[in-house]
C-alpha cells in the first residue's frame, strides 16, 4: 500500500510537469523533438531519490536482520 | 555493390554483404565519434565482454569501390541467424531489453552512450542478444538527454507491457507497425490503476502526453527551454527502467501444448525410435544450421544437437512451449534460438521499399529442416493442400525429416472430430509421391509398430 501511494504522488507530480515540457536537440540522427528533456530531467531526478531509497532501504533491512540473527 | 537493405537510416555508415563477408563503412558523418570510440578502447572493451559483435579492421585495399566515400571499414563475423523483434518471445524480448540497457549503462561508465534505441539493433546467438550496431556508440555529452527514449518504449517496454500486464502478445500489432507500438495508442489501454506507477506515467503517459502536445502545437511550438540531466541521473532512469522490466513476467497461462509431452499418443518405445531415426538423419547430414519446424519445447532441437547440429533454430505459434524451449536452452547456453512462426503466415519481406526487413523466406539458410508432427497441422487444421504443404516444407533446406500422422492416427482424428473429412488426398501414398517428386527419400520406417510414417528427404543431385 506504502508503495501505490508513493507511486500515485509521483505520477501527479510527474503529470504537472508536462505543462513544463520541452525538447533538447539530440545529438544522433532521431527527432530530437520526440523526447522531452524536462520530462526526462524529472523522470531522472525521481529515479535517482527512489534507487537512493532502495539501496538505503536494503541496508536497513540487513543491519535489522543482522541484529535477529 | 550490396548495401543491406535494413541499414540506411544513420548516415554514419552502412552495412553491406561481399562474397559472404558482413562490411561496414564508416563514412565522414560518422568518422569522428567512430575514431573517438575505437581510440579510447570502449569497443573493444565491450567486445571482449560480450556486449557487443566482433569487429576486425579488414585491409582495405578493393573495397572503396565497394561503397565510395568509406572512411573506414570494420569486418563483423556472419550471424548464424538473423530475427526480429516480432518473431521473439517474451523471454526473448525481455533479454534483449536489459540487454540494451545495460550495455547503455556500462557505456555511460565509460564516458560514452548509445544515439539511438532500435530493438533491431539486437541479435540473437543461440538465446544470448547480442548489440550489433558499432556506430551507434558516440561520446556523452554531460548533461545530455537520452534520445532514444521514445524508440526503446516503442520497440522494448511497450511491447512487454502489453504482454506482461494486458496478456496480449505484440507480435501482430508490432508486425505490422515495424517501428513498434506508440505510446499514444498504448495508453488508451491503460486504467487509472494502471497508470498508479512511476514507470507508466515517465516511460508511457508521458511521452504520449508529451507526443499529443507537440502535435497540437505544430509550428506554433514555443523555442525550446534549456533544461538539465545529469548523468547520475540518466543512469538513475535508465537502472530504474531495467529493473522493472526485469521484473516483468507473463501471466500464467496454461498453453495448448502444456499436457502435449504426457498426453500426446507416444508411448516411451515410440518417442525412443522417433529420436533415434532423427539422430540418425542429422548425423547423416551434419548441418551446420537446422530449422525445427513445430519445435515445442525443444526436445528434439536437443536431439538435433547431440546428433551434430552445429545451429538450430527452433520455430513454434505456441508461446508457452516457446518459453520453455528458450529457458532451457538459455541454461543450457547451447546454440538454439526459439523464434515464434505461424507456417500459414510468415515473416514477410517489409518496411522501407518492401525490403528492410527480409521475410523468413529470404533468411531461410537451412541445411536441414525438421518437421515433426508438423504436417497434419497444415492439411487439416489449415486446409493447405498436401502437395503444397510438402512443397513449403522440403522449400525450406535441401534435406530433413518429415513425419507423416495419418488419418488413424489419435491426434489427427481429434483435428476432424468437429468437422467433415473434406481431405480424401491426405494419404500415406500421396505423402510419398509428393515428397519423391521433390527429392530423394533417403530413409523411411514407422515409429514403432503401426505407428506413424516418418522419412528423410535429401533434394541435392
Amino acid at each position: 500500500m506504502k508503495k501505490t501511494f508513493s507511486d500515485m504522488l509521483i505520477a501527479v507530480v510527474a503529470f504537472i510537469a508536462f505543462s513544463v515540457a520541452t525538447t533538447t536537440p539530440a545529438h544522433a540522427y532521431l527527432d530530437g523533438a520526440t523526447v522531452s528533456m524536462a520530462l526526462q530531467a524529472l523522470t531522472g531526478a525521481v529515479a535517482s531519490i527512489l534507487l537512493f531509497g532502495k539501496i538505503y532501504w536494503t541496508k536497513l533491512k540487513s543491519v535489522f536482520k543482522r541484529q535477529q540473527d | 555493390m550490396k548495401f543491406d537493405a535494413g541499414s540506411f537510416r544513420d548516415p554514419s555508415g552502412r552495412v553491406l554483404r561481399h562474397d559472404n563477408r558482413v562490411l561496414r563503412a564508416v563514412f565522414d558523418a560518422g568518422a569522428t565519434q567512430f575514431r573517438a570510440a575505437k581510440d579510447s578502447g570502449v569497443l573493444d572493451e565491450m567486445i571482449a565482454q560480450g556486449w557487443l559483435l566482433p569487429a576486425d579492421t579488414p585491409a582495405s585495399e578493393g573495397l572503396d569501390d565497394l561503397a565510395p566515400g568509406a572512411v573506414h571499414w570494420l569486418e563483423h563475423p556472419v550471424l548464424d541467424f538473423v530475427s526480429y523483434p516480432y518473431e521473439w518471445c517474451f523471454s526473448a524480448l525481455k533479454a534483449a531489453a536489459v540487454h540494451h540497457l545495460d550495455f547503455h549503462i556500462a557505456l555511460l561508465g565509460r564516458g560514452f552512450t548509445l544515439s539511438d534505441a532500435t530493438a533491431y539493433n539486437i541479435q540473437f546467438r543461440g538465446t544470448k542478444p547480442v548489440f550489433i550496431d558499432h556506430l551507434s556508440i558516440i561520446a556523452y555529452e554531460e548533461g545530455s538527454a537520452w534520445a532514444g527514449q521514445r524508440q526503446f518504449g516503442m520497440q522494448f517496454l511497450n511491447p512487454l507491457y502489453l504482454w506482461a500486464k494486458k496478456g496480449i502478445a505484440p507480435h501482430a500489432w508490432y508486425r505490422g507497425s515495424m517501428e513498434g507500438i506508440e505510446p499514444e495508442e498504448l495508453v488508451k489501454l491503460l486504467g487509472l490503476k494502471d497508470r498508479l506507477s512511476f514507470t507508466v506515467m515517465a516511460h508511457i503517459v508521458g511521452p504520449a502526453a508529451f507526443a499529443r502536445t507537440r502535435v497540437a502545437e505544430g509550428l506554433e511550438a514555443k523555442p525550446h527551454r534549456a533544461a538539465h540531466l545529469p548523468k547520475h541521473r540518466l543512469i538513475a532512469m535508465l537502472t530504474s527502467l531495467r529493473d522493472y522490466i526485469a521484473g516483468l513476467s507473463l501471466p500464467g497461462e496454461k498453453t495448448v501444448w502444456d499436457d502435449y509431452a504426457a498426453n500426446n499418443s507416444y508411448d516411451e518405445a515410440r518417442r525412443t525410435a522417433k529420436h533415434g531415426f532423427v539422430a540418425e538423419a542429422v548425423r547423416q547430414a551434419a548441418p551446420a544450421m537446422l530449422f525445427d519446424i513445430g519445435c515445442n519445447s525443444g526436445e528434439f532441437s536437443r536431439t538435433a544437437l547431440d546428433a551434430g547440429a552445429r545451429n538450430v533454430v527452433g520455430f513454434d505459434f505456441d508461446f508457452g512451449a516457446l518459453e520453455r524451449a528458450f529457458a532451457q536452452f538459455d541454461q543450457a547456453n547451447a546454440p538454439v534460438l526459439p523464434l515464434w512462426l505461424d507456417a500459414t503466415n510468415p515473416s514477410p519481406s517489409q518496411g522501407w521499399a518492401g525490403a528492410e526487413r527480409k521475410s523468413m523466406q529470404d533468411r531461410a539458410n537451412a541445411d536441414m529442416v525438421l518437421a515433426l508432427a508438423v504436417i497434419h497441422h497444415l492439411a487439416i487444421a489449415k486446409n493447405i493442400p498436401l502437395d503444397m504443404a510438402v512443397d513449403w516444407l522440403m522449400g525450406l533446406a535441401p534435406s530433413g525429416v518429415i513425419e507423416f500422422p495419418s488419418k488413424s492416427d489419435p491426434m489427427v482424428q481429434q483435428l476432424l472430430r468437429h468437422r467433415p473429412d473434406i481431405f480424401p488426398h491426405y494419404t500415406e501414398d500421396a505423402f510419398l509421391q509428393h515428397v519423391s517428386a521433390r527429392g530423394k527419400i533417403v530413409r523411411q520406417d514407422r515409429i514403432g509398430e503401426g505407428g506413424r510414417l516418418i522419412i528423410a528427404y535429401d533434394r541435392r543431385g
